[in-house]
């Protein structure tokens, strides 16, 4: 499974893929999720990439990729920009 | 512009440096060439800012190069001059830092240096060359970085189209730098979108043009490029293997520095524990593995200590570098003649002490001016040359660097300060005259006596030199001076290099703890009661083949007087190569420990080689036997 | 109706390599092959396609060429080019008729990005 749900935390195995995106967001918005774990990922497809800097989870774990480790987790915990209201 | 001010420091340097290069030797083709570098990086960075000034300078002084350079007609002051602009940038580098401008007159010094140029028929201002801008702004983040800069911004469709933009970027050779944004701001009142794209991936990469835009050729439409160059190189004049340099926020150092003490504090216990394990019943086993992984623990906190201690060393060159100009300076403000030559920048320190040096080293180097320097005309007489020599060297000697300000001034007479100190209350006259020549001379640092007896403009700043011994004292170190009335005076500084681990060992004494430093422990033992013999000065009692003396430790430290226990325990420790033994209450345990130099209220104290951090939280007192037996 | 997908490649292998990366991102979707452009045509009027993967190099009318006919035909179809070497002269002419690109020889990973988002875009759903 490449998108799991354990407890509060989800966690993002192996490679993910453009559909595991679906389910990404479906969890991050209705399952009370607290944090997502990305120690497992191999790899990460661009939405999901996406969702996560989208829904802004909090993210931990250190994935063994060095791409995914010094390069996308970084940019991803960069302070997200504040969701606009009403535009 | 405060990585303006650093950078802009480095290159005035070395223009400088090769400056006087080419004073020795107008044909040192490398110092030209790294001289002109430094200043057209640096004219190119004064856009940057807006300091046309600055700018306008800078140019006349590449010309005036040049012109050196190809040969034309050039007189003997070109590289005074030459030196002199330089110095003027420097001093407008001073005013940036405190200001945050440029002072008044820069504006028509400038515009004079640039007419002068005209006027001589110089070469016409050339247009400045300006790297291929990017169309976009580049993130703050990629500053300093160099490279090919991307901005890939898939099409909102793209996933649809079976890109995905992650993996394209991952696949690019050699990224040093990602940043990931939205395209269209996140809009929460929409159902989130998965599906419709909507990333702005920037990145930087240090591979070749060519190879980057290679990785995007299936989405080059929707990439842009733009070659990045940092704003300022900071290259070392006369090249040499380059070494991997980043810059590092000092702030983030001493935490590291920090971490790296605590990690050996925190480790501590753990023999303790270990042995505690061992002699439970069936923990001989447990208590075995403890202390093996102990012990691999305690080697790479070690390594930790000392890599990050190294970290922390910075190269004195940059200190050293701000002083011929402020030299030069003063002298001139005195109306004397001095130069001063730097020897050893290359030594490396921690980079806290670089900070503390400066206000203390320049002090020195006024004092060697103001009172030690004489007239031309009084050095003439003496025979010595009309120009004063000032040397400022530093060395390493083990674990501690010797820093010198040598001058060959008229020296410190002794008789003059000892009188000075009796006129100022400082000494009585019999204690005056009962010290030696040398102790007299060690009076300068003593408060009350450092302002001197004509009162310059430059003296009156109330820095004196008892700052300065405190100011050594407070690195962990100490400051003396020696001098040969006539000839000159040098000051000494000896500082250690880095943080210390040092192993020590905790003794009590009563209710107080206190470490030793173990490199001075010989041994320790318990003599029973019978073995001590009391004698003239206190007791003393004999080991092996020797007779020991015996102190309190208590005493010494000044806590108190008790008498011998039955069984004393005492430490024996070689102080000025002789054994002496130690009387303590308990011994307590072994350290490792990072050593902390005395500051504030205590720098003064005798006795402390400084204090440590136990695990705890309390603070312990390592003693300098040497000072407390003295 | 189940998705069906039209594999084109004049060589039988590379048609089997194909089927078998797809059968294993997507089993439920049916097969159909064809060895030239015209055979393709030919299977596209008879019954009902719903994406094709077409080899670049064939002789007769290339794969683009193919691809660019579909593309007039079915404005939305799913479309990618197979090919070894990929030049940019091709890059533009796929682009233009909006084709993705699959790396020869074709693997699951290969292939992944574009039956996913083709499956995407062929969800009842519209988006």
């Amino acid at each position: 499974m490449t998108v799991r749900l354990d407890g509060a935390v989800l966690r993002l195995e192996g490679s993910c893929h453009l559909e595991d995106a679906e389910s990404l967001t479906a969890l991050l918005q209705t399952s009370g999720v607290s944090l997502v774990d990305l120690s497992a990922c191999q790899s990460l497809h661009g939405a999901v990439v996406q969702a996560l800097l989208a829904l802004g989870p909090r993210v931990e774990g250190i994935p063994a990729s060095p791409f995914l480790r010094d390069l996308l987790l970084p940019a991803l915990l960069v302070k997200r920009q504040a969701k606009p209201s009403n535009l | 512009m405060a990585q303006f001010l650093v950078e802009g420091r480095e290159l005035v340097a070395e223009a400088a440096r090769g400056l006087s290069a080419l004073a020795l030797r107008r044909d040192d083709a490398a110092a030209m060439e790294a001289c002109f570098r430094a200043l057209h990086t640096l004219k190119g960075s004064t856009g940057l800012f807006d300091l046309e000034a600055m700018g306008q300078l800078l140019h006349a002084a590449e010309d005036r190069l040049a012109a050196l350079r190809d040969g034309q007609a050039s007189t003997p002051g070109d590289i005074d001059a030459l030196i002199e602009m330089v110095d003027q940038v420097d001093r407008w580098f001073d005013a940036l830092e405190r200001d945050g401008r440029l002072p008044a007159d820069a504006g028509s010094i400038g515009q004079a240096a640039a007419h002068r140029i005209r006027d001589a028929g110089g070469a016409p201002v050339m247009a400045e060359e300006q790297p291929a801008q990017p169309s976009w702004r580049i993130p703050p983040d990629f500053d300093g970085l160099s490279g090919i800069a991307i901005r890939y911004v898939p099409r909102p469709d793209c996933y649809y189209f079976g890109d995905d933009p992650i993996a394209i970027t991952a696949a690019i050779p050699q990224v040093t730098a990602l940043r990931l944004s939205a395209r269209v701001p996140w809009d929460s009142s929409e159902p989130y979108d998965p599906f419709t794209c909507n990333l702005v991936i920037e990145a930087v990469s240090a591979a070749g043009r060519a190879e980057v835009e290679a990785g995007f050729r299936l989405v080059a439409d929707q990439v842009a490029f733009a070659e990045l160059v940092p704003a300022a190189q900071a290259g070392s004049a006369g090249g040499g293997p380059a070494r991997r340099t980043l810059r590092v926020d000092a702030a983030r150092l001493d935490r590291l520095a920090d971490l790296a003490d605590d990690l050996v504090i925190a480790k501590g216990g753990l023999a303790e524990l270990a042995a505690q394990a061992e002699s439970l019943p069936g923990g001989h086993a447990l208590g075995q593995a403890l202390r093996l992984r102990q012990a691999r623990l305690d080697r790479l906190a070690g390594d930790l200590h000392a890599t990050v201690g190294r970290v922390r060393l910075v190269p004195l060159a940059p200190l050293f570098a701000r002083f011929p100009r402020l030299v030069r300076d003063i002298a001139r403000s005195l109306g004397k003649k001095a130069e001063l030559v730097v020897e050893g920048g290359d030594v490396e320190v921690d980079k806290a002490l670089v900070d503390a040096l400066s206000d203390p080293l320049l002090h020195v180097l006024r004092n060697a001016l103001d009172h030690g320097m004489e007239e031309a005309s009084t050095r003439r007489r003496a025979g010595k040359a009309e120009a004063g020599s000032i040397r400022l060297a530093a060395r390493v000697e083990g674990d501690q660097v010797v820093i010198e300000v040598a001058d060959d001034g008229a020296g410190i007479d002794a008789a003059t300060i000892r009188a000075l100190a009796v006129k100022r209350g400082v000494l009585t006259q019999e204690d005056a005259a009962r010290l030696d020549d040398v102790a007299a001379i060690d009076l300068i640092f003593a408060p009350g006596l450092s302002t001197a007896a004509a009162v310059t403009t430059l003296s009156g700043r109330g820095v004196g030199m008892d700052v300065v011994r405190s100011a050594a004292a407070s690195l962990g170190g100490r400051v003396t001076v020696t001098s040969a009335a006539g000839r000159g005076t040098q000051v000494q500084f000896r500082l250690p290099v880095a943080m210390t681990l040092i192993q020590i060992l905790v003794v009590a004494c009563g209710e107080e703890r206190y470490g030793l430093p173990l490199d001075a422990v010989v041994e320790t033992a318990r003599l029973a009661p019978g073995r001590v013999v009391p004698i003239r000065a206190g007791w003393a009692f004999q080991l092996r083949d020797q007779v020991l003396p015996l102190v309190g430790l208590g005493e010494l430290v000044g806590t108190r007087r008790a008498a011998l226990a039955e069984s004393q325990r005492v430490v024996i420790a070689k102080v000025r190569g002789e054994p002496i033994a130690f009387a303590v209450d308990a011994f307590v345990d072994r350290l490792d420990i990072a050593l902390r130099p005395m500051n504030g209220l205590l720098a003064h104290a005798p006795g402390m080689l400084g204090t440590t951090l136990l695990a705890d939280g309390s603070v312990l007192m390592i003693l300098d036997l040497a000072e407390l037996v003295a | 109706m189940d998705t069906t997908v039209l594999i084109v490649d004049d060589s039988k292998l590379a048609r089997i390599v194909v089927g078998k990366a797809i059968a294993a991102l997507q089993p439920e979707w049916v097969r159909i092959e064809a060895s030239n452009a015209d055979e393709a045509v030919a299977a596209v009027n008879a019954q009902s396609v719903n994406l094709a993967i077409i080899d670049f190099n064939m002789p007769g009318r290339d794969g683009l060429a193919l691809a660019e006919e579909l593309r007039a035909r079915f404005p939305a179809m799913p479309l990618a080019v197979a090919t070894a070497n990929v030049q940019d002269e091709i890059v533009a002419r796929a682009r233009a008729a909006n084709a993705s690109f699959i790396a020869k020889p074709v693997t699951e990973e290969g292939i992944r990005g574009f039956i996913s988002g083709a499956a995407l875009r062929l969800r009842p759903a519209a988006r």
